[in-house]
């Protein structure tokens, strides 16, 4: 490679990162919280945390046409059905209402008692990571772009690098900031360098699949987006003129059960018409291209098939980008490895940022910048699962997250010392990130025994309390080291930045 | 702004709005005349499509000679829209 395309990939790299660096660490930081979506359902449910058994059954018939009644204009919209588990013990049955909007209802497995539910931050973490907020597709787009970007910053990273073995074991946190924040970036890189690439692929690929899609069918099928998803996902049928009483699903499930895989989540078209039908989602969560989906008809519950992505080779390739992206199969020791090489991927943009803003005494607003979006989002997380705890309107969850972030981004342009700033959000992100187990505690109504011993609750309080002891920790190592060699302390903030 | 930093802009912006036309051409011509399944004409060439859009902005970001590489892009790109022109029936 000659030194031009080595110094036009070098500057690719370069301006990729600074350009879009930031919304990169957004997506990604926000994705990383966004994997624990289940394993945080019963610490956002209070109400719902039990021990699980295995129902015998689930009593949807009644549930469905008690809760269509009550909602007469969702009978003509698709019903899901999250079916319980150990992780999350509540039977959910999500409707769409007449502006198409999501609505849950969630259930007892034991007497069909209608459960309050609160606000999930969690939810709302998955789709800002998912979409950024914005109205589907463009939200999904977005969110592909940046795996675009992120993906071509890799590569250019890669090719630009000679000693790339050499980046392996280098590290040298006494000397320069800039040679820390070099070696930081260059390790993190490399070290997890497999990790990067099929995130920053499979997010590309999962964003942009419905945009793909409908190039492709302009070609293949006279622009027709139906027969193309048709031919991939199997046909849906339309709805019949007649009405049918509907079989009971617990049997359906039961056959569902025997044809393989663990049930997780149920999808109803057409209740109460003579086209109804039943798809049953069956998951093994110990491979990749594992969905298999049983469709029955509702009016005599006959089975009409058996389908899986896996059927063709396409399909296997494409099966395996969910459950590699989410970290979904292996298990909890696979999503904890996930959730580390996810906050190395963030603090890999954070330290390539660090870098060029290191390399040159650049404007003190582009530092600010990086402080704000990246501490604010933190604190902004924190707040979003306390919101869970004290807010009784998924809104607030929105204002809290937004207004924390706004909030921090203020504090890092408004006060005199960037050194200041920093020691105050790392001090608010850590005590926060301490509070979640006792705040967990004061809104359970649970004796304090089961509230230690339900493991999915205690996990996420135990991590709380580790990320919290990290951050304060990293804020007393920044606030007891002045010395010129400590790099988390910027000696010269007033000299060159402020 | 001077000649050389005007013509880099337009560079790029022309560089950055052609790499995913060539890259989805290139991606649709292999989907048309490829002799595989409709179900994975699909799905592999909606896998091709961001490898295919990141190679490109590659090339043309890391050309030695800017003329020639917008050149090379927009002649794959007006050489596969053809083909699907043609494979269509147009």
């Amino acid at each position: 490679m000659n030194s031009n395309t080595l110094r036009n990939l070098r500057n690719l790299h370069s301006w990729t990162g600074v350009l879009c660096g930031l919304i990169v660490f957004v997506v990604c930081f926000s994705g990383t919280i966004a994997l624990f979506y289940e394993e945080l359902y019963q610490w956002e449910q209070p109400d719902q945390r039990h021990n699980f058994s295995t129902p015998q059954s689930l009593n949807l018939n009644q549930r469905i046409e008690e809760l269509l009644e009550q909602y007469p204009e969702s009978r003509e919209q698709r019903i899901n059905v999250a079916v319980p588990n150990a992780q999350r013990p509540a039977l959910i049955i999500e409707r769409h209402d007449a502006n198409g909007e999501d609505v849950r209802h969630s259930f007892t497995v034991e007497n069909s008692k209608q459960l309050e539910n609160r606000p999930s931050a969690a939810e709302f973490l998955r789709l800002w990571h998912t979409r950024l907020h914005l109205p589907s597709p463009y939200g999904g787009y977005t969110v592909g772009l940046v795996g675009m970007i992120m993906l071509l910053a890799i590569i250019s990273g890669i090719l630009t690098h000679r000693k790339f073995f050499k980046n392996f074991s280098v590290f040298r946190p006494g000397r320069s900031k800039r040679l820390f924040w070099a070696d930081a970036h260059n390790v993190f890189g490399v070290w997890a360098l497999p990790f990067h690439l099929m995130i920053a692929f499979s997010g590309a690929l999962l964003g942009l699949a419905t945009l793909f899609l409908s190039i492709i069918a302009l070609v293949n099928f006279s622009g027709d987006t139906q027969a193309a998803r048709d031919l991939i996902l199997g046909s849906t049928p339309t709805a019949a003129q007649q009405a049918a009483t509907m079989v009971d699903i617990d049997a359906l499930l039961v056959d569902a059960e025997q044809r393989g895989g663990e049930i997780e989540f149920l999808a109803i078209t057409h209740w109460g018409n003579a086209n109804a039908h039943l798809n049953v989602f069956s998951h093994d969560h110990s491979s990749f291209d594992d969905q298999v989906v049983h469709r029955y008809w509702l009016r005599d519950g006959s089975w009409r098939e058996s389908w899986s992505l896996g059927q063709s080779s396409g399909g296997m390739v494409y099966a395996a980008l969910t459950p590699l992206h989410f970290g979904s199969y292996g298990g909890m020791g696979m999503k904890i490895l996930y959730a580390f090489l996810g906050f190395g991927s963030c603090f890999l943009i954070i330290s390539g940022l660090q870098l060029w803003l290191t390399k040159q005494a650049r404007p003190a607003f582009f530092q600010r910048l990086v402080h704000g979006i990246s501490l604010g989002l933190t604190v902004a997380t924190l707040a979003a699962l306390y919101g869970n705890k004290i807010s009784p309107s998924a809104d607030n969850i929105g204002v809290l997250f937004f207004g924390c972030w706004a909030g921090v981004m203020a504090l890092c342009f408004a006060t005199p010392s960037l050194r200041h700033c920093r020691l105050v959000t790392l001090i608010m992100a850590g005590s926060l990130c301490c509070g979640l187990p006792i705040i967990d505690r004061l809104v359970s109504s649970e004796s304090f025994s089961a509230w230690l011993g339900n493991i999915w609750v205690s996990g996420v309080n135990a991590a709380a309390l580790l990320g919290g002891v990290a951050l304060l920790w990293t804020a007393s190592k920044a606030l007891k080291n002045d010395g010129e060699n400590v790099a988390w302390v910027e000696r010269s903030d007033t000299q060159t930045i402020d | 702004m001077d000649t050389a930093r005007s013509f880099t802009f337009f560079y790029s912006i022309s560089v950055l709005l052609l790499a995913p036309v060539a890259a989805f051409a290139v991606a649709l011509s292999m989907s048309l005349y490829l002799p595989i399944s409709m179900e994975n004409k699909i799905f592999f060439s909606g896998i091709a499509m961001p490898v295919l859009w990141v190679s490109t902005l590659l090339w043309g970001f890391s050309a030695h000679s800017t003329g020639k590489a917008l050149l090379g892009i927009f002649a794959v790109a007006l050489a596969c829209i053809g083909s699907i022109l043609i494979g269509m029936e147009f």
